[in-house]
């Protein structure tokens, strides 16, 4: 809401500066965003009043006309179609310079000496009016500087208001509250209702079929009006308040709005079949053009104005193309209404069109203020149109206002928002709400808000009203005992951390990536259609009804597009060989429920390469050892094991390389290599490898043991031997490893794979492998012999299993 | 005579190829040792010269006196020689880079979040976990919000379907842990929250923590005093808070938070607006309303909540200017933040 400091001093003084009149409103809950000055920067602009007109001698569309300003006179060459003798407007004199940035000088126009301009009021940075001179109110001291013209220089403050402060959406609220602030009276506008005409009663009738929707209905008229631009201080005042001039009738609608918070609506009445006013629903599928010129569809949900034949205005929102006032009106009937703010809402909501009124009527204006409004709005018509106002007013009011009242205990406020407070000050604070007071006991007080604070229904709503008067600055600073009794363990959120913690420690940098993204990764990944194929769960995602933008408006189902696009964004900054990690959720699509599945996952990338040249090493590329090390420092780092790996397959995956890491057949970790086809759609082929890694947090937290026991440390000797067999190709390392381990007996306590060779020497199909051994018994120093048998056993059934052969 | 003189040359000769070949300063102090020692081969030649006749004395004496003196010489030129060859030959650039373990980084908002919930929990907070696709119902409804209420305009809201939302705050868990247990609560609850805004000074997404206690004799005093330990710790013993009136459907009173600038010190600068507060979250006292949603007796009971922007704590934190940066991910950003 944009509040004029000099219209806002018609109802109250303020006797605060600025600075403390923004400091002041901002601590009551009406926050200042934004100050702004109006009329300034105007030296050289004087008042001036026109003293004679004549024909520019060499051009059809000038005139040359003699200003007067304090007693001199200036020849001035001026174009403005409203120029006239007698008028009063505002003269810049040369030197001056106009904040659009004019300087003005003493100049020849066709060969006619002017001296100074005549200016318009955007000119001026008044409004944005350009269509001729600003004409100021006739009889002014000519020759006075415009600046210090009452009303040209104006503070106007931007105030966010709370959608509960209906009542502060007008200047007459914002001063309400401003009198609250420095405790000073504020003053009602007077306004005459000069009656000259026929009682309403025989021109017009009001029929409200829907009395839930609209409680109650006012309307007036004027007869006999003249439609033209509205005078300068009005739409000055309109225009500081964000809305724009359009004739004198459809400013005072607005005027009166932006000063006490009803709007109001002006039909002309010669358009209205039989001079009817009916308030009813619209029917389904009913079309109706608004005066924006759109045709718009409506339904159940809207609430409309009739005449005797159809719609000719959407009720709280905006009136018909059909009624609207025009250039040749004489006649007006004007409307003040009180419409339910749900039903405006819904309308609004369904109509997708909110407007200055709706955005009111939505939070609640003041009921009991319906016809003064029209009272004023109708005699400020009758000034500016010329018009007559007809006798009386049409009141239809079924569902009347009643007043309520809350009962307060003083007690129970003190404590809850910890003010000390007696009964006279509390009295003291809602009246000067525009609260009634009365004691019941010496603890309880009855209140009744007044009817513009709907919002104050209940006793902490009172409470509020205190805490906010006596200042929030004034209560107490105090700390609460928490008695609350909390689980204490490893719960999620710790868990996590700690996989952060061995994620961060293996060298991984954390990323946040979007839990909404496109869903072209499903054809990306070539995610099967089957229920059965592994990663076919992929596919359940949740859509969002309004996404932004087709880029973000699936839930993920997967954290590695995120983090594909992570590493995209840093290998196009021309970084390299980083590892990137986010723990992060994904959302399952559950059959039958509301809610998707949420689980928590664990994805990490790795880019090419593995390290650079230095002085010490030779760099390397990255290559699925590495990443099957971070799945195997991680699951140990968790004390898990021991851990099996598969080979499998996953969307995005290389089929080739993609490995499961398991514990009791239930699958933890998943790792490989992407696709490249998927890399060449992030345009990523150039780069190298990427090797990535997942896991479901949950799994991975199940698989871990309970608790930790402690072992022994060794008492007797270990032995070390080693062996280096060659076996084809295909037999796997890990089978080899549990077979030592099971024909040692229980007394091999370790196996080490030192050397792996491949070559010429072993032949194409086979390969070399050294193992280290160490044996060590718990019980006692194994002897040599002992070694030997082991030994034997060990590489006769390597031998027997794996066809190996010992290597010389 | 001449015997000894001979032997004099050839114990010079011998005890100057020692000399030269010495290649460690082990192998000088060997040969010093040995020719210069106590029962060295000089120092026996000078005690037996000292036996000699007098006449055949000064000759020989001189003689062997002259081999003591030059040996000394000799051994100590090239003692300093090795010692200057041993420092070059140990000589340690240390200004060569070590060999550095790769090391991640933690995004700053977990850094934050983090902080802030390790905060609450040295309090006595217990923190919670909550859906971030969420019930129409608990992101509005029961939280004050029914559905014709103006105040749904306060968040954009992307939506799933008629009933499902995502959550554009976290205070769905206000209601969902009030649900699960009965008095006294007290949570915190940190994650994601989403709203359909994109542009400048806003993402799609970021991430909140909600602050919920409730029990016997909870006032608005307590809410000002939680807050206030909280910027003390967050932003260090000077913070300074202010509270002032504003609105949310399930609180009341309820209050906007500023904290004095952490750049200007409350005098003014851009940041600030030149208003020397910035706004860090929201809180009140828990609506008596959302008590009835829960079961939860308002004459028995009080409490309040609040709900802070991380996003926003971060940025005041670290000096951040540009909300985007938290979701590009660039690894030259992320990697400033340890703390």
């Amino acid at each position: 809401m944009r509040i004029s400091l000099d219209w806002l001093k018609d109802y109250v003084d303020p006797n605060l500066s600025i600075k403390e009149l923004v400091e002041g409103l901002t601590m009551l809950g009406l926050e200042v965003e934004d100050v702004e000055e109006y009329g300034q920067h105007l030296q050289g602009v004087v008042v001036a009043s026109i003293k004679e007109v004549r024909e520019h001698p060499n051009a059809d569309r000038l005139k040359v006309c003699i200003a007067e300003a304090g007693g001199r006179e200036y020849q001035i060459v001026c174009g403005a179609p409203n120029l006239r003798e007698g008028m009063f407007s505002a003269l810049a004199l040369p030197g001056a310079r106009l904040p659009n940035g004019m300087e003005i000088k003493e100049t020849k126009i066709r060969g006619v000496t002017s001296c100074g301009m005549i200016a318009a009021e955007d000119e001026l940075g008044l409004t944005d009016d350009h269509s001729g001179i600003i004409e100021l109110e006739a009889g002014l001291e000519t020759g006075i500087p415009l600046e210090e013209l009452e009303g040209i220089r104006d503070t106007v403050l931007e105030i966010s208001i709370t959608p509960n402060r209906g009542d502060c959406n007008c200047v007459l609220g914002i001063a309400r509250e401003v009198g609250l602030l420095c405790n000073r009276p504020v003053r009602t506008p007077s306004y005459e209702m000069v009656e000259e005409a026929d009682p309403v009663e025989k021109w017009a009738r009001i029929d409200i079929e829907d009395p839930e929707g609209c409680p109650r209905y006012v309307a007036g008229m004027i007869d006999g009006a003249e439609i033209k631009p509205s005078p300068f201080w009005i739409r000055y005042r309109i225009h500081k308040s964000g809305m724009r001039g359009i004739n004198n009738i459809v400013d005072v609608t607005n005027y009166v709005m932006l000063e006490l918070g009803q709007p109001l609506h002006a039909f002309d009445y010669h358009r209205l079949k039989d001079g009817k006013i009916i308030v009813k629903r619209a029917r389904g599928g009913e079309i109706f053009k608004t005066l924006d010129g759109q045709v718009r569809e409506l339904s159940e949900e809207v609430l409309l104005i009739c005449d005797g034949e159809g719609a000719v205005a959407i009720a709280g929102i905006m009136g018909g193309l059909n009624s609207e006032i025009s250039p040749s009106t004489k006649t007006i009937l004007l409307e003040s209404a009180f419409f339910d703010p749900v039903t405006i809402r819904r309308g609004s909501k369904y109509l997708g069109l909110q407007t200055e009124a709706s955005f009111r009527f939505e939070r609640c204006i003041d009921i009991q203020n319906v016809d003064n409004a029209l009272k004023r709005a109708l005699s400020l018509m009758r000034t500016l149109s010329g018009g007559r106002i007809l006798k009386g007013i049409l009141d239809v009011y079924p569902k009347r206002y009643k007043a309520y009242t809350i009962s307060l205990s003083l007690k129970r406020a003190r404590d809850f928002i910890g003010i000390p407070l007696n009964q006279e000050e509390a009295k003291d604070i809602f009246q000067r709400l525009g609260m009634a007071v009365e004691v019941e006991t010496e603890d309880k007080i009855s209140v009744t808000p007044p009817s513009f604070r709907p919002d104050v229904k209940i006793p902490e709503d009172l409470m509020e009203e205190i805490a906010r008067v006596v200042g929030y600055e004034n209560v107490q600073v105090t700390f609460p005992r928490i008695s609350s009794q909390k689980s204490w363990g490893i719960h999620k959120r710790g868990f996590w951390r700690l996989v952060s913690e061995i994620m961060v420690g293996l060298g991984f940098q954390e990323v946040i990536t979007y839990s909404f993204i496109s869903p072209s990764y499903l054809e990306l990944f070539k995610v099967p259609q089957e229920d059965s194929s592994p990663g076919s769960e992929l596919r359940r995602i949740v859509r969002l009804k309004n996404p932004i933008s087709i880029e973000q408006s699936v839930m993920r189902t997967s954290l590695l597009p995120g983090a594909l696009g992570a590493a995209k964004y840093n290998l196009f900054q021309g970084l390299s060989g980083f590892r990137l990690f986010e723990l992060g959720e994904v959302f399952f699509q559950k059959e039958g429920e509301d809610l998707p599945e949420e689980k928590m996952m664990l994805c990490a990338l790795m880019t090419q390469p593995y390290s650079r040249d230095t002085w010490y090493a030779k760099g390397r590329d990255l290559d699925i050892w590495d990443i099957k090390g971070v799945a195997e420092a991680l699951l140990g780092a968790l004390s898990i094991r021991p851990i099996g790996f598969r080979k499998g397959s996953y969307p995005g995956y290389d089929p080739s390389l993609c490995v499961e890491a398991l514990k009791d057949d239930r699958v933890l970790l998943r790792f490989g290599r992407v696709e490249k086809d998927i890399l060449e759609e992030y345009d990523l082929k150039e780069r190298g490898d990427i090797f990535v890694l997942e896991g479901d947090m949950d799994s991975i937290r199940e698989a871990m043991p309970s608790f930790v026991k402690f072992m022994g440390l060794p008492r007797y000797p270990s032995v070390i031997r080693d062996i280096s067999i060659v076996v084809e190709k295909r037999k796997e390392a890990g089978k080899i490893i549990d077979e030592i381990y099971r024909s040692g007996k229980g007394l091999v306590e370790s196996v080490h794979i030192f050397d792996l060779y491949e070559g010429e020497k072993v032949g194409e199909d086979k390969k070399a492998l050294g193992f280290r051994i160490t044996f060590r018994s718990p019980e006692r120093t194994l002897d040599g012999q002992e070694i030997n048998q082991l030994m034997g056993e060990i590489i006769g059934g390597l031998e027997e299993k794996f066809l190996a052969k010992l290597r010389e | 005579m001449t015997r000894l003189e001979d032997q004099i040359r050839s114990i010079r000769e011998e005890a100057l190829t020692g000399i030269s070949h010495a290649r460690e300063l082990s192998d000088l102090e060997e040969v010093r040792v040995r020719y210069l020692g106590k029962k060295g081969i000089v120092t026996q030649l000078l005690k037996e010269i000292g036996k000699l006749p007098p006449e055949s004395r000064p000759t020989l004496g001189r003689y062997a006196n002259e081999l003591k003196a030059e040996l000394v010489q000799l051994i100590k030129e090239k003692r300093e020689g090795l010692l200057k060859a041993k420092e070059t030959r140990e000589f340690l650039d240390i200004s060569m880079p070590g060999r550095v373990p790769l090391r991640g980084n933690y995004h700053p908002i977990t850094l934050v979040l983090r902080e802030i919930c390790e905060i609450f929990v040295r309090m006595g907070y217990e923190v919670v976990e909550g859906p971030k696709v969420e019930l129409e119902y608990y992101n509005f409804e029961a939280l004050n919000i029914p559905k014709d209420h103006p105040a749904r305009d306060m968040q954009a809201t992307f939506f799933v379907s008629d009933r499902v939302v995502l959550r554009t705050h976290t205070s769905p868990m206000q209601v969902r842990t009030m649900e699960a247990q009965r008095p006294p609560v007290a949570i915190i609850a940190p994650g994601k929250v989403f709203r359909r805004d994109s542009d400048v000074s806003h993402t799609p997404m970021f991430h909140q923590v909600e602050g919920l206690l409730v029990d016997k004799g909870v006032s608005f005093g307590d809410l000002k005093g939680t807050l206030l330990m909280f910027a003390r710790e967050m932003f260090g013993k000077d913070a300074k808070l202010r509270f002032r009136p504003s609105f949310f459907p399930f609180t009341e009173p309820s209050a906007e938070v500023d904290i004095e600038c952490v750049l200007c010190r409350g005098k003014g600068c851009r940041t600030c607006k030149n208003t020397g507060w910035l706004e860090i979250l929201g809180s009140g006292m828990v609506h008596p309303a959302l008590y009835r949603f829960v079961d939860y007796d308002p004459e028995e009971v009080s409490g309040f909540a609040f709900g802070m922007g991380v996003e926003r704590i971060a940025m005041l934190k670290y000096g951040i200017d540009d909300i985007q940066l938290f979701y590009k991910n660039d690894l030259r950003f992320l990697g400033q933040f340890f703390l």
